[in-house]
């Protein structure tokens, strides 16, 4: 049998990260929980995750800002991240796209409203 | 000694006005009405709950304090949501998160306002947050308070935070 997976959820919404937190439990992955930028580098170097699900908007240090410096980090380049973006075509105020997500060095990222089971199959596809 | 309860977090909100609108026994759907003039006055909704006991019917809505004169605009629109609402001004958010599910820690929110004589104008829980509005001036003593029986992570994000502000100018 293989090991448990280990992921990171990061996101300042805490019913967000708790909603989601329960669905990749109840698919036997292993959770945290950080609710920015600051508090998940701490999370990282306690208990290395196998994948972050990231949220781009976040107070201190946002999700650009930390997947950046994951990966070009040697010891921590390995963690696949998945960003979540927020911000919908429909809002002309704001300098985050869904595009902004695809030129990061994130792995893979997906919209907000989240979709559990297209994140679900993401997090699967990563981890293989 | 009484042992803390472990949190995640605690955040604020800034300044907020609270409208409680009490919805008559007549078919006019009033909070349809107010939230129909929110939208269209492109006033953000920080925080809203609900109070039902029997028929009687109850719906708190708290937006920022900067959205007070175009507030008063749409409470005058229409004579009925006048007559039904009632303003507090000047209160704040405090959520807490998560509760868990647990009935004593509500109970220990709830114990704390009373013990620091806090007014409470609300309480509600979402899936992992509870969140108390009370008195803005009373907010950073209620939180004292609160921490005083709670335990949080050391590098916990900070209980006040801009967040990043989206209005939507065009729907």
């Amino acid at each position: 049998m293989s090991e448990k997976k280990h992921i990171l959820v990061v996101d300042d919404d805490p019913d967000l990260v708790e909603s989601v937190s329960m669905k990749l439990e109840s698919e036997a992955y292993i959770v945290e929980k950080a609710y920015d930028g600051l508090e998940a580098w701490d999370k990282i170097k306690e208990d290395r995750p196998d994948l972050i699900i990231l949220d781009v908007m976040m107070p201190r240090k946002n999700g650009y800002e930390l997947c950046d410096e994951l990966k070009k980090s040697e010891t921590y380049k390995d963690i696949v991240i998945v960003l979540l973006t927020a911000v919908a075509d429909a809002v002309t105020s704001t300098s985050y796209t869904h595009m902004d997500g695809k030129t990061t060095l994130a792995d893979d990222f997906i919209p907000k409203p989240i979709d559990l089971d297209r994140l679900m199959e993401i997090v699967k596809e990563n981890l293989e | 000694m009484e042992k803390k309860i472990r949190v995640n977090g605690i955040k604020m909100s800034g300044e907020l006005i609270q409208v409680n609108l009490m919805q008559p026994d007549d078919p006019k759907d009033l909070n349809a009405l107010f939230l129909k003039s929110a939208a269209e006055n492109r006033i953000n909704l920080t925080f809203l709950s609900c109070t039902a006991l029997g028929m009687q019917r109850q719906m708190s809505y708290c937006v920022p304090s900067a959205d007070f004169e175009r507030l008063k605009t749409i409470l005058a629109f229409d004579p009925d949501l006048k007559k039904n609402a009632a303003l507090i001004a000047s209160v704040g958010c405090i959520s807490i998160f998560p509760h868990a599910f647990s009935l004593k820690f509500i109970g220990l929110l709830t114990h704390v306002f009373h013990t620091a004589r806090l007014p409470l104008y609300g309480i509600a829980t979402s899936l992992s947050v509870v969140t108390l509005t009370t008195d803005f001036r009373q907010i950073d003593t209620a939180v004292t308070s609160l921490c005083a029986h709670l335990k949080l992570p050391s590098n916990h994000a900070p209980f006040a935070t801009k967040a990043p502000e989206i209005r939507i100018e065009r729907i």
